[in-house]
């Protein structure tokens, strides 16, 4: 088999399964994105309940996985119970590796099931799980290590699990993967909760065939190489994504308390460099990644009551959550942070959604809107993370009232308590850490799941700051709409991100000869483009306006490094982005 | 498809190419591990030559022919230096099915996997080489014999798939191959080595005697 081709479905109401070949479905869209896309719209009813058991749970990998380096993402396609549309998420670990070892291309996970399960997928065998025994252990890191023991497969599978913002239906809910990879956006976690589905374990030992074995090992060898030896790769080994931190300081592009400031003066306490130098404990990659980005920390605490005795955290941290649960909130210790993402660790919520929505919160108690009798006697406060943690905990338990709209997301939450001015979200999905001028925010109100990573305007941004003219919002909703587009092509390979500037065209093409497939430069940008739009049909399917852009006033209030946000300007680009969109011919 | 079904060093060893490798080879492991790009590129080109003859040598033997030439790496021998530096990629177990020109990790005769969860770090279980192998003294029909430099090779035309090996092996360092029903048993070649990024694997000469 060069390209993957074989999807399991599985029923979780029926309990049933069984295996497509749907060869031609990847012949077309190659898989991850291309084809999860093409497999919703087939499994999703038309306005399907988020929650409910229509909505179905894609998972798929691509034609490169376990056969060229950096191909180690899988994406999972639903409809979120975040924002009420498309939900798209990537994660990695070991699970793309996994999917495909097991023989499939993508699975499709229906239905509901009336009792908690876990899926235990190993090759062909298929079984349901009773999962009673497990359900309501809040720890999704102990999830982890129950299911561990229970399955064969070490070394070659991956455990995906919920921990309890899952179960509670958080609507920002993540899935965790090998402790410490998530498919972190838009709440896959509340879906697998609604589901009952517990986890997820996935082995298998199927073999990789190529088209030519000498020019594989060739192509494999550069591509290696150029990993190995590319100075951006090693910024992502050296610091981590965390190395970000302190130039997006200076650039004053870093939100800070709700976005209250673009930048902190005292910032070199939570550097990557810092972090790296004080706390760094292990470094771990993802199945067939050289790069090995993920930075774990290692947090060492005395016990309060037992002298001589401590203990040793590890706790990964990246840029993102150093932004959402740090600057955001004004937690400028790295040790206040760590212990506060250890906690959404546990629990298995998002991050970004997390911080952005407590920052919300604190500025809406600061302003009386909200108050003890909501918080449950918890008096938010900047920088004060003991009270975050324990609100965390309420988030995840949907404690009360209060909690439980914080639970649905900003955009929920302040429609209820008001504070929209200053409720973080675009397309109803909390804002990533980027303030860095216009195009980031196009991209985030544009693009097709509403995160920096769709377009990543905030790279255009800082072209600009660097000395590019300022591109016309036309041109500006052009550049992001071909970025867009071409990221289809690398999350349907699937390849991760950090590895674009090594998979550009030419190298795709000649991967893709060697699985098989024969394509040129233009066959790669129409089906680009047929992706991107598959996806804008099922928005507009589902209800996505593009006239309703609710746009939060704070980002006009604090100045990015382009200076202060022109809404005139963001609106014009935001509607000649959808012309792109609607236009026939491209 | 000719088969080769005698002796399956011999049309190796006649090969002029093939005993290019060998000395290539054996250098290599004299000298221990190198990285420099030449001779990287140059064994891979033997290793294609070698597994792209499939019309003559069907699967089974295109393996063998490959365990064969350890027989010239005979006294090297596969060592984890520092375990404590493995990030958990796995690129070693890639590197070690590509010798068979394939992806995925279902042929690997090494693993990498945690020490119980992510945040507790990785194992990396390889065959040690023993000079006396558990493994081959349970074997039932003499599939396994002693390689020179410790460990053992697999002839598969007598292996029936018992699993014996692999329940014997006291560091679990016999894996199992589901497509061939055969172990996966590693020969020390080090082609895993020059593909470990952070330098945990090494080729060690084993000393004579």
């Amino acid at each position: 088999m060069t390209i993957p081709s074989k999807v399991l479905h599985i029923d979780l109401s029926r309990r049933i399964f069984h295996v497509d070949d749907r060869k031609k479905l990847f012949e077309r869209y190659l898989g991850g994105t291309g084809v999860a896309t093409s497999l919703l719209l087939e499994n999703c009813p038309k306005h399907a309940e988020p929650l409910g058991p229509d909505n179905p749970i894609i998972f798929a990998v691509g034609p490169l996985t376990g056969l060229f380096p950096l191909a180690s993402k899988t994406v999972a396609l639903f409809k979120s119970p975040l924002t009420g549309n498309l939900g798209e998420s990537h994660a990695g670990g070991r699970s793309a590796v996994a999917i495909r070892s097991a023989g499939y291309g993508a699975m499709v996970i229906k239905g509901s099931s009336e009792t908690p399960v876990y899926m235990s997928i190993h090759g062909r065998d298929v079984h349901f799980r009773d999962a009673s025994g497990i359900w309501g252990i809040v720890n999704a890191i102990t999830v982890g290590r129950v299911v561990r023991e229970l399955e064969s497969g070490a070394g070659m599978r991956t455990i995906m699990r919920i921990g309890g913002a899952g179960e509670n239906l958080v609507s920002y809910a993540c899935v965790t993967t090998e402790t410490y990879r998530h498919f972190g956006r838009l709440g896959l976690g509340a879906v697998f909760g609604s589901k009952k589905l517990k986890a997820l374990v996935v082995s298998g030992h199927e073999s990789i065939e190529v088209e030519d074995k000498g020019r594989y090992r060739e192509l494999y060898d550069d591509i290696y190489k150029a990993a190995v030896e590319s100075p951006v790769m090693k910024k992502y080994h050296d610091i981590g994504t965390a190395s970000n931190i302190l130039p997006l300081n200076e650039l004053r592009g870093l939100p800070v308390m709700n976005l209250r400031m673009p930048s902190f003066q005292d910032i070199e306490q939570i550097s990557g460099e810092k972090l790296v130098e004080g706390y760094l404990g292990r470094r771990v990659a993802c199945a067939h990644c050289p790069v090995a980005c993920i930075h774990i920390a290692a947090l060492r605490e005395p016990y309060e009551r037992e002298p001589y005795f401590y203990k040793t955290s590890m706790i990964s941290y990246d840029y993102e959550p150093v932004y959402s649960l740090g600057a955001m909130l004004g937690i400028f210790k790295i040790e206040g942070f760590l212990k506060l993402m250890d906690e959404v660790e546990t629990m298995g919520l998002d991050a970004m959604s997390t911080g952005v929505a407590l920052a919300w919160a604190t500025e809406a108690f600061e302003k009386g809107m909200i108050g003890k009798e909501e918080t449950l006697g918890l008096a938010l406060r900047w920088g004060d993370y003991s009270t975050y943690i324990i609100a965390v905990e309420h988030i995840a338990r949907t404690s009360n009232e209060f909690y439980e709209a914080l639970s649905k997301g900003v955009e929920h939450a302040s429609s209820r308590y008001g504070g929209k001015d200053f409720a973080l979200s675009f397309g109803s999905n909390e804002m990533p850490g980027y303030h860095t001028g216009p195009m980031c925010y196009v991209g985030y109100l544009t693009g097709s799941r509403h995160s920096h990573l769709d377009s990543a305007g905030y790279s255009l941004d800082q072209k600009v700051i660097a000395g590019e003219a300022l591109p016309s919002p036309e041109e500006a909703a052009e550049k992001l709409f071909k970025e867009e587009a071409w990221r289809q092509i690398l999350n349907s390979l699937v390849v991760c991100l950090f590895s674009r500037g090594i998979y550009h065209k030419d190298v795709i093409l000649d991967a893709l000869e060697i699985c098989g497939v024969n394509l040129v430069g233009e066959d790669l940008d129409q089906m680009s483009f047929e992706i991107m739009r598959n996806k804008f049909r099922f928005k507009l399917r589902e209800g996505f306006n593009t006239e309703e852009i609710r746009i939060p006033h704070r980002i006009f209030e604090t100045e990015t490094p382009l200076g202060q946000l022109d809404e005139g300007y963001l609106r014009r680009s935001v509607e000649s982005f959808f012309k792109l969109m609607q236009c026939k011919d491209l | 498809m000719a088969k080769c079904r005698h002796d399956v060093r011999q049309p190796l060893l006649r090969d002029p190419r093939a005993l290019r490798f060998t000395k290539d080879y054996a250098r290599r492991s004299r000298y221990g591990r190198y990285r420099s790009d030449g001779e990287s590129r140059r064994r891979n080109i033997l290793f294609t030559r070698i597994c792209d003859r499939e019309e003559e040598y069907p699967v089974r033997e295109m393996i063998n022919d490959i365990e064969l030439l350890s027989y010239y790496s005979q006294m090297s021998r596969l060592t984890i230096v520092d375990v404590d530096r493995c990030v958990g990629c796995q690129l070693c177990m890639f590197a070690c099915n590509r010798r068979f020109g394939i992806g995925g990790i279902a042929k690997s005769a090494l693993l990498v996997r945690s020490a119980g969860g992510f945040e507790r770090g990785f194992v990396v279980i390889a065959c040690r080489a023993c000079p006396d192998p558990p493994c081959m003294k349970v074997c039932p029909t003499g599939a396994l014999s002693l390689r020179p430099g410790g460990g053992v090779l697999l002839d598969r035309s007598k292996c029936i798939g018992c699993r014996l090996c692999v329940e014997t092996c006291p560091v679990k360092a016999v894996f199992w191959d589901d497509e061939l029903n055969k172990p996966n048993i590693c020969i020390h070649c080090g082609y895993c080595v020059d593909y470990c990024p952070y330098e945990i694997l090494e080729i060690k000469e084993v000393e004579a005697g």
